[in-house]
């Protein structure tokens, strides 16, 4: 009788941690809830990126030989999400105390802030998470113009190599910009 | 049981419910305890929920789980917590059958979830489609952080020359002009000769 008295909190107790690991990557140091972050209008978005787990491991094995590079940056991240809004009609002021209170929360977090940038109608914001001195998780929070994007990169990451994608990825929806930028060379 | 209550309360009733459900009890404790149940609103509805728990829960498939499997789980759960009765005492005040459901409902939801980990998971294979469009989608979104990276870095080195030379070297050189023009307003004219 004891028994059976004392199998539902031993149960509850076993079952626990099952339920705990319900959202994989989400307990990770470098993953940061950009969905949840109430920046951008539902309406407004026109971009969004999951791509995480098994999906990682087969684009950096389909890029293993065309593009190493690529597929080494893929292979050590577990997980990339993007969220991209058009703010055309959207209070972009809104959109920016959002940016801010988001920015609050990653120091909150423990996260360092790498850039933090705010030009005319331009913020861009980069923290990464660092532990055991490896950068171990990245999140990018940017407005330009009537463009909002937010980024979190989650898994190892090697900071000297970010700023040679934008010229090693070759991507003509990137065109206008990276031949601004080398104009400014 | 050897000592059966003459006057049964409520507790007594909860405590002997599951025995009286699956047919155990001597007729005549049986009969005494529907007797209660006939004059206690709340064991009585205690009893109802008790047997739908029950109905519900024969009502559930069973797991064909492998024999070692069910011993490891029992070994880890039961054998395990046994002289540990503290959080089990300390709720042991709840009628029985709802711990005796719970309890099945329990081990019936570990066996399940034990079973299922234990299939291999490997991962189904996407079409050359879906990769393709993914490695677009990663090469966009690392691309983007290196631009934006770059483009930030950028616009801070414009700012810190301009902060930082520009601006100092102008407002030094206005100053050395507006020093050099007030010198020559103190310049007497009248030694001078117009060319």
């Amino acid at each position: 009788m004891s028994r059976l008295r004392a199998l539902p909190a031993a149960l509850v107790a076993f079952l626990l941690p099952v339920i705990g690991v319900a959202q994989p990557g989400s307990d990770h140091p470098g993953y940061f809830p950009i969905e949840d972050l109430e920046i951008l209008p539902e309406e407004s978005i026109n971009l969004e990126i999951n791509l995480t787990g098994p999906m990682m491991k087969f684009i950096a094995l389909a890029t293993d030989e065309n593009d190493p590079e690529l597929s080494k940056m893929v292979e050590d991240l577990e997980s990339i999400r993007v969220r991209g809004a058009d703010l055309e009609g959207v209070d972009v002021e809104e959109a920016r105390s959002g940016i801010q209170r988001a920015t609050t929360k990653l120091v909150d977090a423990g996260w360092s802030s790498m850039v933090r940038m705010r030009e005319d109608d331009e913020e861009v914001y980069i923290y990464f998470k660092e532990e055991a001195g490896q950068m171990v998780g990245l999140t990018v929070l940017s407005l330009e113009g009537d463009e909002a994007m937010l980024i979190n990169l989650v898994g190892k990451i090697d900071p000297t190599k970010l700023s040679s994608l934008a010229y090693g990825l070759d991507l003509p929806q990137l065109d206008r910009t990276t031949e601004n930028t080398a104009e400014d060379d | 049981m050897s000592q059966w209550p003459e006057n049964w309360s409520c507790e007594e009733v909860w405590e002997h419910l599951e025995e009286l459900l699956e047919g155990e009890l001597p007729e005549t404790q049986a009969t005494q305890i529907r007797s209660h149940l006939d004059q206690c609103a709340a064991c009585e509805a205690q009893t109802r929920l008790a047997m739908e728990i029950r109905g519900e829960l024969r009502a559930l498939p069973e797991l064909d789980a492998p024999a070692p499997l069910l011993q490891a789980v029992l070994d880890q759960t039961v054998k395990a917590q046994e002289p540990r009765l503290s959080l089990g005492e300390l709720l042991g005040s709840w009628p029985r059958p709802i711990w005796a459901a719970l309890a099945a409902a329990s081990l019936i939801l570990v066996l399940g979830l034990t079973v299922l980990s234990q299939r291999p998971t490997a991962p189904e294979q996407p079409d050359a489609a879906a990769i393709a469009q993914a490695t677009a989608e990663a090469r966009f979104a690392l691309a983007r952080v290196g631009v934006l990276t770059r483009e930030a870095g950028l616009t801070i080195r414009d700012k810190a020359l301009r902060d930082q030379v520009a601006v100092p070297t102008q407002k030094g050189l206005s100053q050395f002009l507006g020093q050099v023009s007030d010198a020559e307003s103190r310049i007497p004219h009248e030694g001078v000769k117009d060319v």
